[in-house]
């Protein structure tokens, strides 16, 4: 069956027939399954590329869009679908303590935990403590940081080989956001711990606190606490950072 | 009298743990709420 393109076409235009969909480029129809999705390599790109073209090159892996006036990454420094987090695993409940096991692996140097609460039973501080083979480690933690707050200047919190390391406070229907970096905790090193939080109740605004777990200890999992052993309701998710 | 309740999920196996503390936990959960009670207190009013 012979196709009876349209006449005058200008780059970008596309033309749909028996389901197929073409699209103008580089003074040519070329057929898409998407379009204006292109296979290139870095050396054959598009000539007379349209604004919003998008095209995948097979040399670099790396997707491009025509923005206008070049060629823009669609990703950072790596492919498309080697960037970014790579989600792990989460666990919603009420209970004392909840944890996370078997999520860290040699997979990922970097992990980055998000945690969030809806509900504590009673006023308190947030502990986070490592945990290998399902048992917590409960000393060696050194960690210094500051309690923020929003009539008063911000408050120097620290640990020294402490039972856990302590962040956000935290009361009653105050919602919790706190975000957990942990740098190689299946690696039988010190682990370095960043968290950053906060909890907005009465005058309270978060925590931000650093350091590191000093047990040279291979961890792969973590758990979450309150110092009053409050009931938390509340969900943790954990990610790999991608490294290529 | 009932313990506290620790609950998690393993993310390699996906087998989820809800149950009381055990001796060693809740030794250590007593041990915790002494040792950093005096800590962060309450925002200034």
């Amino acid at each position: 069956m012979a196709i009876d393109f349209p006449n005058s076409p200008t780059a970008g235009d596309t033309f749909t027939v028996g389901g197929k969909v073409w699209a103008y480029t580089d003074g040519k129809w070329a057929i898409n399954a998407v379009a204006g999705v292109g296979v290139f390599t870095s050396s054959t790109r598009p000539t007379t590329p349209y604004e919003g073209q998008v095209i995948y090159e097979t040399d670099t892996d790396l997707s491009y869009v025509w923005g206008g006036a070049a060629w823009q990454q669609v990703s950072g420094g790596t492919a498309v679908g080697n960037s970014g987090l790579v989600y792990i695993g989460a666990y919603s409940a009420s209970a004392t303590t909840l944890f996370i096991d078997g999520c860290f692996t040699s997979t990922y140097n970097n992990y980055m935990i998000v945690f969030e609460s809806t509900n504590v039973t009673a006023t308190g501080s947030f502990m986070f403590k490592l945990r290998a083979s399902s048992t917590a480690a409960t000393n060696n933690y050194y960690y210094g940081g500051l309690q923020y707050f929003t009539n008063a200047a911000a408050a120097a919190a620290q640990g020294s080989n402490d039972s856990s390391m302590l962040f956000s406070a935290a009361t009653g229907a105050s919602y919790t956001f706190a975000s957990i970096s942990v740098s190689r905790p299946y690696i039988a090193q010190p682990t370095p711990i960043t968290i950053d939080s906060t909890s907005y109740y009465s005058n309270y605004a978060g925590g931000s606190m650093r350091g590191y777990h000093g047990l040279g200890t291979a961890y792969d999992g973590f758990q979450i606490t309150m110092n009053t052993g409050a009931t938390i309701t509340g969900i943790l998710r954990v990610y790999g950072v991608r490294q290529a | 009298m009932t313990r506290p309740i620790i609950s998690g999920i393993n993310v390699e196996t996906g087998q989820i743990v809800e149950r009381e503390y055990n001796d060693e936990e809740y030794a250590q959960y007593l041990a915790d709420i002494e040792a950093s009670k005096d800590l962060y207190p309450e925002p200034p009013a």
